[in-house]
């Protein structure tokens, strides 16, 4: 009577043997398991490496230009060159410097070289800032006003520290008088530091003190309106015709593949349709929010069917045959069950869409969005700029304080990102609970 | 027909026809060997008989137990059912003709010690071997599971009837004639009404296989032998 | 050789709601139910057995026309309710199924509140006038379905936050709120406990004063217990028909025999 020949009992040995091989097994599967989950951990480390790398450069860059410097400026009215009928044609540049300079009791030379460095330290807001005033009260004539204007953006980046003495005078941007001037003057207590409200309450300026986002936000959010209104509605009504109503057959397959391949489309080659579609052939007003509306809504309605499509298909049958056999129909099941059911994610993914197309700047920059626009936009068909078409540009200029501004846009636009991934996060999470 | 998918189920089900078969295999044999006993006048046959009773209590006890098992944990249905309650049935029938079979054997035991009563006992010998082949006839039937043969045996009913009638007449003769053997005679007269009832128990068992094997009640009446009308009582087919 | 007949037997002694005749249910190519002829009694319950795939549960929802929503499935044949036929152009099935309720395996309550469950299709019908009435109706279906006790105050809770038997009675309440005339239930009990399953047959038991209903179950000690008629089908053809205390005491068809007393196989 061997072991092997007994098929249905167990004998000491067989279970002997097979319990060595289940803990050798086990040794070995609970090592992969640990390796696997080794991958998994650097996997993420070096995936959050990466983010906080970037994160932290950007912030590193940028949180410089959150704050700015002004100068509080007393300055004189003089009434030999002040016109009383036409004061705002005065030429307070000059006017402060000579003052200025006046007070250090600087010397100028021939030229006006020193008057024009001087000069160089202030904001051209200051004039506008001092012409309205005196406009505004014509009887400060031949009286001293104090004037606070920011200063200008190279005199701001030295005190940040962004230009100092360590670099050779031929190539700083601030010669070594200026240096001495600006230091004087912060000595007397004419300088302050505060909040850079500038950024957020002006449009974009050649000057770089004086540039804002808010131009940019409000024209992002003006297409980001068009956007949704258009792609929203036509997204979910498509989806839910294709996957509720329409027959299945060849020509569904056919139109669900192409909406697959569209989402997949490079965003440049929507701004291409836009150029040709909207503005070529009707003419719509150029780097208006509408026509970079109506090519994001383009671009984020497959997205959109794709997203609620799938949310539609992640329904339960039961709950449409519990409607279907109540003596709904078709349309009621659809409104009152299904899309109710399916809200999370047609919301998840429709915000998702929306915060992808915010942060698209291809199509914008073939539709025109890639010039300077001033000032804030008022309607949907004066041409603006765009958050990423803003931060585009101003990476190109050439003002060395731009450098920490384009940070300072890069961090608003992501600010914005968050809040809308947040917002479908809370919103999804919202209507799942009730389900 | 098909085995049952759950094999433990059918196989329950056998076991319980067969303790059935085997308790109508021991109360035929009780009948017959207390019929020989007071027929030869063996005492020893009869405490025998008497003994023996107790077993075919016990058998009773066990079918019912199983088929009560059978209910609670199969829940049958249809001929599954009907086999179920007919071996309770058949059980309790049994049962009862062997304690008919017991007390014959306890009279004859005391008739053996009497004078013999050639001629009467030959009667209740005749009428006891009636009642044994109807007896043994219909056990078969069930155990064949027919029910032309269970109906033959229900049809016979009443030739038992005549045995009786004609042996209650003699019996009053040789009481009347002889007051010495009154004893003797009562005893002969209540072992002649056992075997009647022996005969309707089988008729019992009879009705039960047609149920059983049909699945309808029995819907006729019994023929009682009835002298005044003899050409209305139906012709038994030939039995033997 | 012409297919066998199905045996029917015992004369059911309320009038016949139901009528089906020779109705055959085509999957694309596939032929699920053969010719099957079938009447169904009023207030009566009615039981539909027979092996998994036999064709039961495509017979119930030939009924309520729920066999339209799939798609490639084909209905020959004549149903007819109170003499009319289901499936005639004239008859629109978003109608047949205000007056043909139905109750599935797994419960499957609207996710909203239990009062807008019982609600909804009274709404959708329009069959009550003002909140009053509504309110009526609800608490008349819940009343009816046993539930009331248990939910009346919380008829704003989730319809989903009950148990699993409460669940399949808030669904029944659902049903009947729209006063049907018939009831279809597609194994009722299947996903429930011993006593929830007893709840729901009790309250099948009382719900037969009303309505006619039939169930399909795969218990046969259910259709036993919960039916006065069965039918037993088998290959997509009803085998035999009758009464149930006949069906399970003395089955004429062999298959049925086989079937119920377990010798399938």
């Amino acid at each position: 009577m061997t072991e092997a020949a007994i098929p249905s009992g167990r004998t000491a040995d067989a279970d002997a043997v097979r319990a060595d091989r289940l803990r050798s097994g086990l040794r070995r599967r609970y090592a992969r398991e640990r390796r696997f989950k080794l991958y998994g951990l650097l996997a993420i480390g070096v995936a959050v490496g990466f983010l906080v790398l970037l994160l932290g450069r950007i912030f590193d860059q940028g949180h410089t230009a959150f704050y700015a410097h002004s100068i509080e400026t007393p300055v004189y009215m003089d009434p030999a060159r002040i016109d009383r009928a036409y004061p705002q044609g005065t030429n307070f540049e000059l006017l402060v410097a000579e003052q200025q300079l006046a007070r250090m009791g600087v010397q100028d030379d021939a030229q006006g070289a020193r008057a024009a460095a001087m000069r160089g330290l202030f904001s051209s807001e200051l004039k506008f800032l001092a012409a309205e005033r005196i406009q505004a009260e014509p009887e400060l004539i031949g009286q001293t006003v104090r004037i606070a204007a920011p200063l200008a953006d190279d005199a701001d980046l030295y005190f940040k520290g962004e230009i100092t003495l360590d670099t050779p005078a031929a190539q700083r941007r601030l010669s070594d008088e200026q240096i001495g001037w600006l230091d004087r003057m912060r000595a007397e207590g004419m300088v302050s530091s505060h909040f850079n409200s500038a950024l957020f309450t002006r449009g974009d300026s050649t000057e770089p003190e004086l540039a804002g986002v808010l131009g940019a936000v409000i024209g992002s959010a003006l297409m980001l309106l068009v956007t949704a209104l258009i792609a929203l509605p036509l997204g979910v009504g498509a989806a839910l015709y294709l996957e509720e109503f329409a027959p299945k057959g060849r020509l569904t397959n056919l139109i669900e593949v192409n909406i697959n391949n569209l989402a997949a489309v490079p965003s440049i080659i929507y701004g291409l349709l836009g150029l040709a579609l909207f503005i070529n052939w009707m003419h719509l007003p150029r780097a208006s929010p509408l026509v970079g509306g109506l090519v994001l809504a383009l671009m984020a309605l497959p997205t959109i069917i794709i997203a609620t499509r799938s949310s539609l298909k992640a329904v339960p049958p039961s709950i449409r045959e519990a409607a279907l056999a109540m003596g709904a129909s078709k349309t009621q099941t659809v409104f009152h069950h299904t899309l109710p059911l399916a809200m999370p994610g047609v919301m998840t993914g429709a915000i998702i869409s929306m915060a992808h197309a915010l942060g698209e700047t291809a199509p914008l920059l073939l539709i025109g969005m890639v010039s300077f626009v001033p000032g804030i936009p008022h309607g949907l068909t004066e041409p603006t700029g765009a958050l990423p078409s803003l931060i585009y540009i101003w990476e190109n200029a050439s003002e060395r304080a731009f450098h920490e501004r384009t940070a300072a846009a890069i961090m608003v636009l992501l600010a914005f990102m968050i809040v809308m991934n947040a917002a479908a996060v809370l919103l999804r999470r919202r209507f799942e609970r009730r389900w | 027909m098909n085995q049952h998918t759950v094999k433990a189920y059918g196989d329950e089900l056998d076991q319980l026809t067969a303790e059935v078969a085997r308790m109508g295999g021991l109360a035929e044999a009780q009948v017959a060997e207390a019929i020989e006993s007071v027929a030869r006048r063996d005492i020893a046959l009869g405490r025998a008989v008497v003994e023996r009773d107790a077993k075919l209590d016990a058998l009773h006890r066990e079918i019912e137990k199983r088929a009560i098992r059978l209910i609670a944990l199969r829940q049958p249905v249809a001929t599954d059912l009907r086999r179920t309650l007919g071996a309770m049935k058949l059980a309790t029938d049994l049962e009862r003709t062997g304690d008919l079979a017991k007390n014959i054997a306890k009279r004859g035991l005391v008739l053996a010690e009497g004078e013999p009563m050639q001629p009467l006992t030959r009667s209740i010998e005749r009428m006891g071997k009636l009642v044994s082949m109807r007896l043994r006839d219909v056990l078969d039937a069930y155990a064949a599971g027919e029910v032309d043969q269970a109906l033959t045996v229900w049809n016979t009913d009443d030739e038992v009837d005549e045995h009786y009638n004609s042996l209650f007449r003699e019996l009053l003769t040789y009481m009347m004639g002889d007051p010495r053997t009154i004893g003797a005679c009562t005893h002969l007269l209540f072992m002649a009404k056992n075997l009647e009832r022996i005969g309707d128990h089988a008729t019992n068992i009879a009705e039960t296989i047609h149920y059983e094997i049909t699945g309808e009640e029995f819907a006729g009446e019994r023929p009682r032998w009835n002298p005044d009308a003899a050409e209305d009582t139906p012709e038994p087919p030939t039995a033997d | 050789m012409a297919p066998p007949t199905a045996r029917h037997s015992g004369e059911p002694t309320a009038p016949t709601k139901i009528v089906a005749r020779d109705v055959s249910v085509f999957y694309g190519e596939k032929q699920a139910l053969h010719e099957v002829s079938l009447d169904i009694p009023d207030k009566t319950v009615t039981a539909l057995i027979g092996p998994s795939g036999c064709g039961k549960s495509t017979f119930l929802r030939t009924m309520n026309r729920m066999n339209d929503t799939i798609p490639g499935c084909r209905v020959a044949g004549r149903i007819e309710i109170d003499d009319e036929d289901v499936n005639a152009r004239s008859v629109d099935p978003v109608l047949l199924r205000a007056r043909v309720g139905m109750v599935f395996q797994k419960p499957n309550p609207f996710p909203k509140t239990i009062y807008e469950n019982v609600a909804y299709g009274p709404r959708i019908h329009g069959l009550a006038d003002g909140k009053a009435e509504l309110d009526g109706i609800v608490e008349a279906s819940l009343k009816r379905a046993g539930l009331w006790d248990e939910v009346a105050d919380r008829l704003h809770a989730p319809g989903t936050g009950l148990s699993g038997g409460q669940q399949q009675r808030l669904v029944i309440a659902r049903a009947i709120a729209v006063e049907p005339e018939v009831i279809l239930m597609d194994e009722p009990c299947s996903a429930l406990d011993p006593i929830a399953t007893a709840r729901i047959e009790e309250l099948i038991d009382e719900l037969r004063e009303r309505y006619c209903i039939v169930i399909v179950t795969h218990s046969m000690a259910q259709a036993a217990r919960v039916s006065q008629r069965t039918a037993f089908f088998h290959l997509g053809r009803l085998i035999e028909v009758g009464d149930t205390e006949d069906l399970f005491t003395n089955p004429r068809e062999r298959r049925t025999l086989d079937y119920i007393t377990g010798r399938f196989g």
